[in-house]
């Protein structure tokens, strides 16, 4: 049975070009005729190997014509002389045989990427600041306008004197309404406290008080207004507004927080990304 | 000049991709001998095809020096271009076979053969080598023509291939029994004569 797995036909090549079957040794025998089945056949693929050889030596090799060499040097000096812009900016940022990292393109595009992040990250802390600004604008509050009182005929005035000259009734509605406003914004209980107390005072006063006009008596509350000890119980209105604006603040203040917290989590999440 | 032709083909192929037409020039030199016989050998015989093909690699060699990693060995990288390029041209005849083309090249070569008979022996079995390489197989038949035509090593035809060179060994073997059959008219005749020669020149 031929083994052939352990044939080397290159061996087997040189034994056909230099030995005849006659001359073989025993070793180059059990070689030969692993492949081979006869000496006959030893012999025929040498004579043909021999002459395939003989052949190939002897034959008449053709040459290549000179113009093409002409034609090819042509063709190179052509293309090394008319470099395109292109090719100069593409050979000087991504220069053949070099490192992916030495190479200029690479590294000014890493350098853009760097900084398009940075950019990205430094805009986004300026506008969340932005966004808190914008929470932080107050609205101006309007000033409490009172408009002039005409002068009341001395008939009137007796009558005006005779008659309590604020409704207690009415003061208390409107005192309502504004409570309900409260009650939305901050804590319910205090506000109807400090309004129920502020209304007693108000009654006191003007029963007790002997206004003898509209107007005096407007200017007594004006001047109590401006005295910070009877501010809050005769300015019970602007007390109210006031009260109103603090509460709106402390809800704006919360949002404010809240919403600085949104944006600050923004900030990790990109600084995640960047990493 | 001078100076290169003591340069490796890496170092030409170097030249080559600065610019260098010097380098190339040289480089030129020490193959387009060998390229040209290898297409002729391989594409029918035919000169002008192998002319063709011939400029067309080192064309590309111009314009795409790039393609050549300059770690590879030049000559087998040269000669892998050059069995692609044939075995492009195998597909295309493959192709269109039944055109006028492959007609006239085998009516060609065989009344070439035909005329052959007349004239010396050796004459006559170069021209029956000639048609039956071109019966061979595009694998025996390229592994062949670069061992005994182009003279390269049972290593360098690997490379070139990509094949094992055990591979290489093989292909070689059954190449020559397949060609002993086909040849056996012609080659023994010849043989006996080198062989009668050898032994008075001894």
């Amino acid at each position: 049975m031929k083994n052939k797995h352990t044939h080397s036909p290159l061996d087997f090549e040189q034994l056909l070009l230099s030995k005849s079957y006659d001359s073989l040794t025993s070793e180059e025998l059990s070689l030969v005729n692993q492949e081979v089945g006869s000496a006959k056949e030893y012999e025929e693929l040498r004579m043909t190997l021999i002459s395939v050889k003989k052949i190939a030596q002897e034959e008449n090799r053709i040459v290549a014509d000179l113009a093409i060499k002409q034609a090819l040097l042509n063709q190179m000096e052509t293309k090394a002389t008319t470099l395109s812009l292109w090719d100069k900016i593409g050979g000087f940022l991504f220069p053949i045989n070099t490192k992916m990292y030495k190479k200029p393109g690479f590294q000014f595009a890493v350098m853009g990427v760097l900084l398009l992040l940075v950019v990205n990250i430094g805009l986004n802390e300026f506008g969340s600041r932005n966004n808190e600004l914008a929470v932080n604008s107050n609205k101006k509050v309007k000033s409490i306008e009172i408009p002039e009182q005409k002068a009341i005929p001395e008939k009137e005035k007796v009558e005006l004197i005779a008659e309590p000259l604020v409704q207690p009734q009415e003061t208390v509605v409107e005192k309502e309404v504004f409570v309900e406003k409260l009650e939305e914004d901050v804590q319910e209980e205090v506000l109807i406290l400090a309004d129920e107390v502020m209304v007693d005072e108000l009654k006191d006063k003007i029963s007790v008080q002997n206004v003898t006009s509209v107007s005096e008596a407007q200017s007594r509350m004006q001047t109590d207004f401006y005295d910070d000890s009877k501010r809050s119980s005769a300015s019970d209105m602007i007390v109210t507004n006031d009260m109103v604006l603090k509460s709106k603040k402390q809800k704006k203040s919360i949002q404010m927080t809240s919403q600085s917290l949104a944006d600050q989590e923004d900030v990790i999440d990109l600084l995640f990304v960047a990493l | 000049m001078g100076k290169y032709s003591s340069y490796t083909d890496n170092d030409l192929m170097q030249g080559i991709l600065d610019k260098d037409t010097h380098a190339f020039s040289e480089l030129y030199d020490r193959y387009n001998g060998l390229l040209v016989n290898y297409f002729y050998k391989m594409l029918w015989q035919d000169k002008e095809k192998a002319q063709d093909f011939m400029q067309d690699l080192f064309a590309k060699i111009i314009e795409k020096p790039h393609l050549f990693d300059l770690k590879r060995n030049f000559k087998t990288w040269v000669f892998s271009v050059a069995n692609n390029m044939c075995k492009n041209e195998y597909r295309k005849q493959s192709i269109r076979h039944n055109t006028s083309y492959d007609i006239e090249e085998g009516i060609q070569i065989k009344d070439t053969a035909m005329d052959a008979m007349d004239s010396l022996q050796d004459s006559q079995f170069s021209e029956k080598l000639k048609l039956e390489l071109d019966q061979l197989d595009e694998k025996q038949k390229s592994a062949f023509v670069m061992r005994y035509f182009q003279e390269l090593s049972i290593k360098e035809i690997a490379e070139t291939l990509n094949i094992s060179e055990g591979t290489v060994k093989s292909r070689l073997f059954y190449t020559l029994k397949k060609l002993t059959v086909s040849l056996k008219d012609f080659a023994p005749q010849l043989a006996k004569m080198i062989l009668i020669l050898l032994s008075i020149a001894q």
